[in-house]
């Protein structure tokens, strides 16, 4: 077994060559690549927090306008409630008044036809008797004081109903 | 395993002497590993473009330079020391994995060449100064060579021949008179060692870096200087009161200690890798050559994890030893 400073010294080059190949054509370039990647992959990372934090400001901001609209709307449906129930008892009143009017003109038609019916029938009860009598008594009755009569008992049978 | 027998040598050999500086099967399998790596890494670097959707290489590539900076972090949890340590480290887990995969592509072992000779000039000299013990020494080392023709007996046979040869060889230059029966031996012994000659004349074309003792030491060495380096680099003079700390004995004693222990990482860095790569090479060539094909594939698999098992040691302790040296005294 030969241990040889030339051979050692030769294999210490030799060995050295291959380490500085090595660092020059290959580890220099590979991690110069794996520095690049790794620095698009942390832009790329900032980027996406970037548009995370972007989005999670709009989703606040929606959050918010969401908010603002929902109080806006429910105040504007307060409001609108608040003047529909006003609409509504007026509406009612209305009604209630035209109703209460119509009713009062009903009754006055009909109070105005009961009597007309009343004053018909009252004409046509004295134009009755009137004839009745006649025909009892035979006698034409002045008209005007007989008339007359007759108005003042059917008044009190009237009355009387 | 050559075709003429199972061929172990405990050290890398020489196959080409280059201007007296002797070229190893190890230090040729390292440049090729070396030269794989670097035209991957190009290729890798024309292919790696900033792009969402890497294709099959810049993937791979990406996974391996991910991987070991998340091993790395792992150990250290600091970005920093992360990326001041990952170069070296991650060099280190793909330099020896390689290697140690290396050795267990086919041809690799098996493909022989003729060892190459030394410069006449320094072949000359030192035929001249040959000490007959070294020699005995030699012989007794771990480098065995087995014909084909019967191994498990020659094995042993032929050793313990050529070392009764040889020390025969040397007591015969301290006693010069010899008898017959002696000189017979001695005619045998010799022929033996000429058959030994002619097998150990080869060598294995290729043998894994991280299985050649210099190789290991290289990168033990490049860890602990490494160490220091950072530990520098982190603590400027400071690091220094690890080693020389004059606050009480006991820890001037202590400072000692880690003065001797930063050596001793170099030792246990080396063997470490040395031992395990060597002994899997060895036991795939004696599995390869007792048995048949079948036999060594679970061994294979056994080796590839083996492989890189060690390399993840090897790059595991240089991170712990770095992120050790790159803390403060008082912090421990």
């Amino acid at each position: 077994m030969k241990i040889l400073f030339p051979q050692i010294l030769f294999q210490i080059i030799n060995f050295s060559i291959v380490m500085g190949a090595l660092w020059y054509l290959l580890y220099k370039p590979v991690i110069k690549i794996f520095a690049a990647r790794a620095k698009r992959i942390e832009e790329g990372q900032k980027a996406a927090q970037e548009a995370i934090a972007q989005q999670e400001k709009i989703e606040e901001m929606k959050e918010k306008a969401q908010y603002k609209l929902q109080q806006k709307s429910a105040a504007e449906m307060k409001k609108v409630v608040a003047e529909a129930e006003k609409q509504k008892l007026s509406i009612i009143a209305q009604a209630q008044r035209e109703a209460a009017s119509e009713i009062a003109k009903m009754k006055e038609n009909w109070e105005l036809e009961k009597s007309e019916q009343a004053r018909q029938v009252n004409q046509q009860l004295i134009e009755a008797v009137i004839a009745t009598t006649q025909k009892v008594i035979g006698v034409k009755l002045d008209d005007k004081s007989h008339r007359q009569l007759i108005d003042q008992e059917l008044n009190t049978i009237l009355k009387s109903i | 395993m050559s075709a003429t027998g199972l061929h172990i040598s405990i050290s890398a050999e020489p196959i080409y002497y280059l201007g007296g500086f002797p070229i190893t099967n190890s230090m040729l399998t390292s440049l090729i590993v070396t030269g794989f790596i670097v035209a991957f890494a190009v290729v890798a670097n024309r292919a790696i473009k900033v792009t969402n959707k890497p294709q099959s290489l810049q993937n791979f590539a990406e996974w391996i330079v991910e991987s070991l900076l998340g091993f790395v972090g792992g150990v250290t949890n600091d970005t920093n020391k992360t990326k001041v340590f990952f170069p070296v480290i991650a060099s280190f887990f793909i330099f020896i994995i390689i290697n140690n995969w290396f050795g267990l592509l086919p041809g690799v072992g098996t493909i022989m060449v003729p060892l190459a000779d030394q410069p006449e000039h320094e072949t000359s000299v030192t035929q001249h100064q040959v000490d007959p013990e070294e020699k005995l020494n030699e012989a007794a080392d771990l480098e065995i060579t087995i014909p084909d023709a019967n191994p498990t007996d020659q094995l042993t046979v032929q050793n313990e021949e050529a070392i009764t040869a040889l020390t025969t060889q040397v007591t015969d230059n301290n006693q010069p008179k010899t008898t017959a029966k002696e000189e017979e031996r001695i005619s045998d012994s010799h022929q033996a060692t000429k058959e030994d000659q002619h097998s150990s004349s080869e060598t294995t074309l290729f043998r894994p870096a991280t299985a050649d003792l210099n190789t290991t030491i290289a990168l033990g060495i490049i860890s602990i200087i490494a160490t220091q380096f950072f530990g520098f680099h982190f603590l400027n003079f400071g690091y220094l009161t690890k080693f020389f700390n004059f606050s009480s004995p006991i820890m001037f004693f202590v400072g000692i200690l880690e003065l001797v222990s930063e050596f001793a990482k170099i030792i246990s860095f080396a063997f470490r890798l040395f031992g395990n790569i060597f002994a899997g090479e060895v036991l795939l060539v004696v599995i390869m050559y007792l048995t048949k094909v079948v036999v060594p594939v679970p061994f294979y698999g056994l080796e590839v994890f083996v492989g890189f098992i060690q390399a993840l040691v090897f790059a595991m302790l240089s991170v712990v030893f770095f992120n050790m040296a790159t803390q403060s005294h008082e912090a421990h």
